[in-house]
């Protein structure tokens, strides 16, 4: 009997608690007067300790509208914007990464941008390929790219080619030829056998892993390639083959790190930093600058430049984050004004979306400008509030002018670049997706270590990836 | 004679025994301190980066310390993570060592079904969304009140501490309520006092879950970052995700990370002394012998 | 009654946490039978997302993964807990204890984003000190976490040093409540340390033996960080565990529905390893742990 009362009053406490727990998806939206908030979620934004408070101030200022920012610890950005999405939590706008970009624009909780593209007069600035990267197959566009989404170039270091008495790499045989001579010809003179001739990241998203890859695998593509109109495995395409067995050679020889795979990109960036290799594909950009001054924080005499892609090869510009405007935005336009065309607005709003504030970030000097310390970090320059001023979409040229190796890196992707493009995966694509990738990082590790012959790893990916619904996903992708 | 031969026969193989024990306690002490060390003499090294292992230093600095205590951003954490380590340690003791004694009582009705209720949430998780909704309709986003409560008692602790509290023997608990004792009485000023190894012991775990504390305040605390403890700041010091290659804390060098390391277990180094006195042996059972 | 009021009373707290933070976010394990994504929680699918795992090879080798290293860790973690406890409390002089202890206790405290990269430092064939000595003396370098059948050797050791020594502490505060006059009993009755260590404490530390071994049960599914540092692509076979596959599959993907379905299974299989581990226990022991 003690016990039986015990229980009711327990469930007596979860049935009044209960109301609690109705979860709600999304709120009902009155009519409104003209709004004048609104809510965001950003990654990219500045830190607090960097002026966010008055960033925002700055901008309600222009724009008349107040923004509420909320800014996510980076590392968790993803799960925390799909866990708010998943409560119901609608921003007015946030930022969408790449990778997720094509799950939001499914999920039928975006609006659709089109007829504020066509009615914005900045955007009509913005290379066309860059907003239609993210025109979804109905034909609506769900996120407004942030900035031009980049890509990475190759990294070397120009004093270990001098020393050696080398060219800059033109060709697969020349380049195959440096990464050798790095490893074995004791390219920084140190009498010791401590460098290795090219390093890169595995430890990445797998849809990433082409972004730094491009000089091995040339006109190959781990991930799902869009050639002639359609979409592909890249994996199961015929240059696959030859790529693997140039990375099954490099492997051997051992002048490529051969712990490549548990490398994260800040792994392989320290080993570019501390001199232990010669070669890395990253970022174009700021990163030009940073690679040099960290390599040079070993060695005085270090020298890092960006070069032009080899022979056969060329490099990627990938579809950026975008921002998108939900339907918990009760005046979208006036959003989609607010922030995009700020951003666009060649004059003050682009200055704050990317050098920030005047006094703060970025000061008057003579003639021009220059950008001042950090706030939370005085030991080095500010570099950007929101939106790299190196990565502008519509030939705005930025009132500080970057360093010429940021230039010069940026040139060089510029030219030699090809735009990705967003695969638009059904729900075969959303429930195999992941373990095929995983299957796919399994097989490619397992032949460039030899394990298995080019021809072997291949069809044992055919065989895999069959039983993961390949054809299915690739019919979608191609409907 | 006899005897003194067996004295000493007993003290050679006890010596031996202890030689032996210190040298395994040395190799062990070796293993567990090779990679903390290199943690902390790099925290001391410039130019720690190029080394495999040192035991001086490359080049000395206390910069990174320097920094640490210097910056807002670094020290601030440090404050918010002894702040709830405190008060999330005594919001957790109190409610475990009280649901703890209420379980221990051997005829109290529905004992079983509330010591289930318990056990269930050991192995039964919600998962994160769940428990964000719930934590959401009550008020506590944003606020210290969302990390302090969330997970303020843990089952494992809990049944941990009652089994200290039912080997407390029964005469001792009834001598005291025949002094007159209120149960709250009996509780606190008989239970908890002969109870102190075990206190000690949840204590220090609780205060080592709380001072490692981190996804719970990235989650539930996302527009005040102000509130961050020092296990997130050194997260993200120390890894990055790969968007474009993030860089919120670029100018971290191989030192400052060590040291930013170094300083989170500092903590326990120095409480740990003040509790290991509650570990050792022999504690007064007097009340037993009455 | 009024008498159990106030034990009622002392565990409301404890009680309202639990149906606060526990029950009520479990309501939403009903979703693990529901279509639920980004859009929100959509189609009843009943048991569409368990088949699907299932029929996964991911899922079922993950699974395998996850049983295998979770219980040879458990046993190597448990036999050197128990053994290091009871050398440590043979220990005469209080002071080598004492700082034996603090060291042994230090690895719990680094997060495991450190102990990752720590060792993937120290184990690395560029510049690792353990690839270093190997090499100084005639041996060719060991590609520690590319090769599958070092990688589960390397990942269950790394675990044991960070966790041995804290799991210590439970052990030391339970011998710390042997009476000694049990052990002068047992040497006046002529027993040798030996005699006195089976016949004295063991028994007493039996309780908290199968305590922490069910508690450990009931964590069996809860690998996940650990391994998340600790392993890539090359090494997936052995290191891939249930919730490196879910993060991956599942919630990546924003796939709640899905991964509440896998954390559903996780958590019933759980709790029935540790119900019949406690009946076990009544069984062999005549008294259940729980």
């Amino acid at each position: 009997m003690k016990k039986a009362r015990v229980l009711i009053c327990l469930l007596g406490v979860l049935i009044a608690v209960s109301p609690l727990f109705a979860g709600g998806q999304g709120e009902s939206a009155a009519a409104s007067p003209k709004v004048t908030e609104i809510n965001a979620v950003f990654d990219r934004i500045l830190l607090e300790e960097n002026g966010q408070k008055d960033w925002a101030d700055e901008f309600a200022a222009l724009t008349g509208v107040k923004i509420n920012i909320v800014k996510p610890a980076h590392n968790q950005y993803p799960e925390i914007l799909g866990a708010t999405f998943a409560t119901g939590d609608l921003p007015d706008i946030c930022e969408i990464q790449t990778g997720d970009y094509v799950n939001y624009a499914r999920s039928g909780t975006l609006v659709a941008l089109n007829e504020f593209i066509d009615a914005s007069q900045p955007a009509k600035d913005v290379p066309a390929e860059l907003i239609n990267a993210y025109k979804m197959k109905d034909g609506n566009i769900y996120g407004f790219p942030m900035y031009d989404g980049g890509g990475c170039v190759a990294y070397i270091r120009a004093d270990w080619l001098e020393n050696l008495d080398l060219g800059v790499p033109t060709t697969w045989d020349e380049f195959h030829n440096v990464l050798r001579q790095f490893t074995f010809s004791d390219p920084d003179g140190n009498g010791e056998n401590d460098t290795i001739g090219m390093t890169l990241p595995f430890d990445v998203p797998a849809v990433e892993f082409d972004y730094y890859n491009r000089f091995i695998m040339q006109e190959a593509m781990f991930g799902f390639q869009h050639k002639n109109g359609r979409w592909v495995d890249g994996f199961t395409e015929p240059e696959m083959a030859a790529a693997l067995t140039r990375f099954q050679q490099l492997y051997e020889e051992g002048v490529i790190d051969t712990e490549f795979f548990s490398n994260k990109t800040s792994t392989a960036r320290s080993k570019i930093y501390e001199g232990q290799a010669g070669v890395m594909e990253y970022w174009s950009g700021t990163w030009a600058v940073r690679f040099d001054e960290s390599a040079k924080n070993t060695n005085p005499r270090a020298r890092v430049i960006p070069i032009a892609p080899i022979k056969n090869a060329s490099y990627v510009n990938r579809v950026g984050p975008a921002f998108s405007i939900t339907v918990a935005a009760k005046d979208p336009a006036l959003v989609f004004d607010a922030v995009i065309n700020t951003m666009l607005d060649k004059g003050k709003g682009e200055v704050l979306f990317t050098h920030g504030i005047e006094g703060m970030h970025y000061r008057k000097d003579g003639n021009g400008y220059v950008m001042m310390p950090e706030p939370a970090n005085p030991d080095r320059p500010f570099d950007k509030a929101f939106s790299d001023p190196t990565l502008v979409m519509n030939g705005w040229a930025p009132l500080v002018a970057p360093d010429e190796l940021i230039t010069l890196s940026r040139q060089i992707h510029r030219d030699n670049s090809i735009q990705l493009l967003l695969p638009q995966g059904g729900d075969n694509y959303v429930k195999y997706v992941g373990e095929l990738f995983t299957m796919k990082q399994e097989v490619f590790s397992k032949i460039v270590i030899g394990e298995y012959s080019v021809q072997k790893g291949i069809d044992l990916y055919r065989k895999n990836a069959a039983n993961l619904h390949l054809a299915d996903i690739l019919a979608e992708l191609n409907v | 004679m006899g005897v003194e031969l067996k004295l000493s026969k007993e003290s050679v193989s006890r010596k031996l025994f202890v030689v032996a024990n210190s040298t395994l306690m040395l190799a062990v002490v070796t293993v567990i301190l090779v990679p903390v060390l290199k943690v902390a003499i790099d925290s001391f090294d410039q130019r720690a980066s190029e080394t495999v292992f040192r035991v001086i230093p490359r080049e000395f600095t206390l910069d990174a310390y320097r920094v640490i205590a210097s910056r807002a951003a670094l020290y601030r954490p440090f404050l918010i993570s002894l702040f709830t380590t405190v008060v999330g340690t005594t919001i957790s003791m109190t409610i475990t060592s009280f649901f703890a004694y209420g379980l221990a009582q051997r005829d109290l009705p529905g004992r079983t079904l509330l010591l289930y209720l318990a056990l269930v949430t050991m192995v039964f998780r919600a998962g994160m969304i769940p428990l964000f909704l719930v934590v959401r309709k009550l008020g506590l986003m944003n606020t210290l009140w969302a990390v302090l409560l969330v997970h303020s008692m843990d089952a494992y602790y809990l049944l941990l501490l009652r089994n200290f509290f039912t080997t407390i023997p029964r005469s001792i608990l009834d001598a005291a309520e025949i002094d007159g004792c209120s149960p709250l009485g009996t509780f606190v000023r008989v239970v908890l006092p002969l109870s102190r190894p075990g206190l000690a012991a949840i204590g220090l775990f609780y205060v080592v879950f709380y001072w490692n504390q981190f996804f719970d305040y990235i989650i539930y605390i996302q527009t005040r970052p102000q509130l961050h403890n020092f296990q997130v700041f050194l997260r993200s010091l120390v890894i990055e995700t790969n968007t474009q290659g993030f860089e919120g804390f670029a100018f971290a060098t191989q030192s400052l990370k060590n040291a930013a390391v170094v300083a989170s277990i500092l903590p326990v180094l120095i409480l740990y002394p003040f509790v290991q006195k509650y570990f050792v042996k022999g504690i007064n059972l007097g009340a037993i012998k009455g | 009654m009024a008498r159990y009021r106030v034990f009622y009373l002392f565990m409301l707290p404890g009680l309202l946490y639990f149906v606060l933070f526990h029950y009520l976010p479990m309501l939403g394990l009903r979703w693990a039978f529901f279509d639920y994504d980004l859009r929100g929680v959509g189609d009843f699918v009943s048991f569409e997302h368990f088949s699907a795992a299932f029929a996964s090879d991911g899922f079922r080798r993950a699974f395998r993964n996850t049983l295998i290293l979770s219980s040879l860790n458990i046993v190597i973690q448990m036999t050197a807990i128990i053994v290091i406890s009871l050398l440590l409390n043979e220990i005469r002089t209080v002071g080598f204890k004492r700082v034996v202890q603090t060291i042994i206790y230090l690895p719990h405290f680094l997060s495991w984003v450190v102990v990752g990269s720590l060792f993937t430092l120290l184990l690395s064939r560029q510049g690792g000190l353990v690839n270093a000595l190997i090499e100084g003396a005639g041996g060719k370098s060991i590609y520690f976490f590319g090769e599958p059948s070092w990688w589960r050797v390397i990942y269950l050791m790394i675990l044991s040093w960070r966790e041995v020594g804290w799991g210590t502490v439970i052990f030391l505060a339970a011998l710390s409540g042997i009476d000694p006059q049990l052990y002068e009993a047992a040497w006046m009755d002529g027993a040798n340390r030996w005699r006195q260590m089976w016949y004295v404490t063991l028994p007493h530390l039996v309780p908290v033996i199968v305590i922490v071994l069910i508690m450990n049960l009931a964590k069996i599914f809860n690998l996940f960080e650990s391994v998340f540092v600790l392993y890539n692509p090359l090494v997936y076979s052995v290191g891939d565990v249930i919730q490196t596959y879910v993060y991956r599959s599942g919630l990546k993907e924003f796939r709640f529905g899905y991964a509440t379905a896998v954390g559903l299974f996780r958590s019933v299989i759980a709790f029935a390893l540790v119900l019949s581990a406690n009946r076990l226990t009544r069984k062999i022991s005549g008294e259940a742990a729980v």
